[in-house]
């Protein structure tokens, strides 16, 4: 049962780890095929925000839970 | 005494007051920059009855002196300043130019924080490929035997690098079409990172199996 605890934890890290996209790197892409402007907007408001969220699945997988 | 003399050519005349201000300001506050400096590197070893040991001023002069040799090698020797321009043409052949050296320095820095600087409009791609050749780089150094194993903690992450980051993220951001696409944006952000975050937790019990991500690449052991 520990076993599982543990396995299901670092999923959960790697999960944050690649979950989090980062903001340039989309926005880069994005023009390089030429998304519409609107997508952009929503893609670029979303990697702001989402590294919120990675850090909170980090923090609840972090061992000193 | 000289530097003053001479910065006051690169000035128009009515200039050459104030650089010769900027460059004594300079020369003061690195003085001073340069005494705390020596201050924190000779703080990391424990002192001994108030005194702290030769080691540590060893290593703080050796320091300064490393980087003062450094200094004097990129003004002496221009085939280094070519050196390192042509390596930079060679990760930006498309929009460098060869007096970039501003771009260069910021160039370092994206390639340690793994983000580019918005300091170029319109230059995203080619930051972006420029990037790829330097994780790439730092992949195959880590393989290369001998070089030690640096270790980061995560707080400086946390606090230093990741503080500034967000806030040229969110200052580039345009918060009108931030506003308009709020829904759109929370649900990805929230909804759908929780949700890769689970089905990757999920599914990596099968794909990498045996293998504890938070071993060695994240915190210590416990």
């Amino acid at each position: 049962m520990g076993f599982c605890r543990i396995r299901l934890a670092a999923g959960i890290v790697l999960g944050a780890v690649v979950a989090t996209t980062d903001a340039i790197a989309a926005t880069a892409i994005a023009k390089r095929i030429g998304l519409p402007r609107r997508i952009v907007d929503i893609l670029e408001g979303e990697s702001l925000v989402n590294d919120a969220t990675g850090l909170l699945a980090l923090e609840f997988a972090s061992p000193s839970w | 005494m000289l530097s003053f003399a001479v910065i006051a050519d690169y000035f128009p005349k009515e200039f050459a007051a104030r650089a010769n201000g900027a460059l004594n300001l300079l020369h003061f506050g690195w003085a001073f920059t340069m005494q705390y400096g020596i201050g924190l590197v000779v703080e990391q070893w424990p002192s001994q009855d108030g005194h702290y040991p030769v080691a540590a001023y060893q290593a703080a002069f050796g320091l300064s002196l490393a980087l003062q040799a450094a200094t004097l090698t990129w003004f002496a020797v221009p085939w280094l300043r070519s050196f390192v321009r042509q390596l930079y043409l060679l990760f930006a052949p498309r929009h460098a130019g060869p007096d970039d050296q501003l771009t260069l320095v910021a160039t370092a820095a994206e390639g340690a924080s793994l983000r580019p600087l918005k300091v170029w409009n319109g230059e995203t791609n080619a930051v972006a490929d420029r990037r790829i050749v330097l994780v790439i780089a730092g992949l195959l150094l880590s393989f290369v035997p001998g070089i030690p194993n640096v270790s980061l903690n995560p707080d400086v992450i946390f606090l230093v690098v990741l503080p500034p980051l967000l806030y040229s993220a969110a200052w580039v951001t345009s918060w009108r079409e931030f506003k308009f696409n709020l829904v759109s944006i929370c649900m990805l952000a929230f909804g759908l990172v929780g949700f890769t975050v689970a089905g990757v937790a999920a599914t990596s019990k099968w794909v990498f199996a045996g293998f504890d991500w938070r071993l060695g690449s994240f915190w210590e052991p416990w």
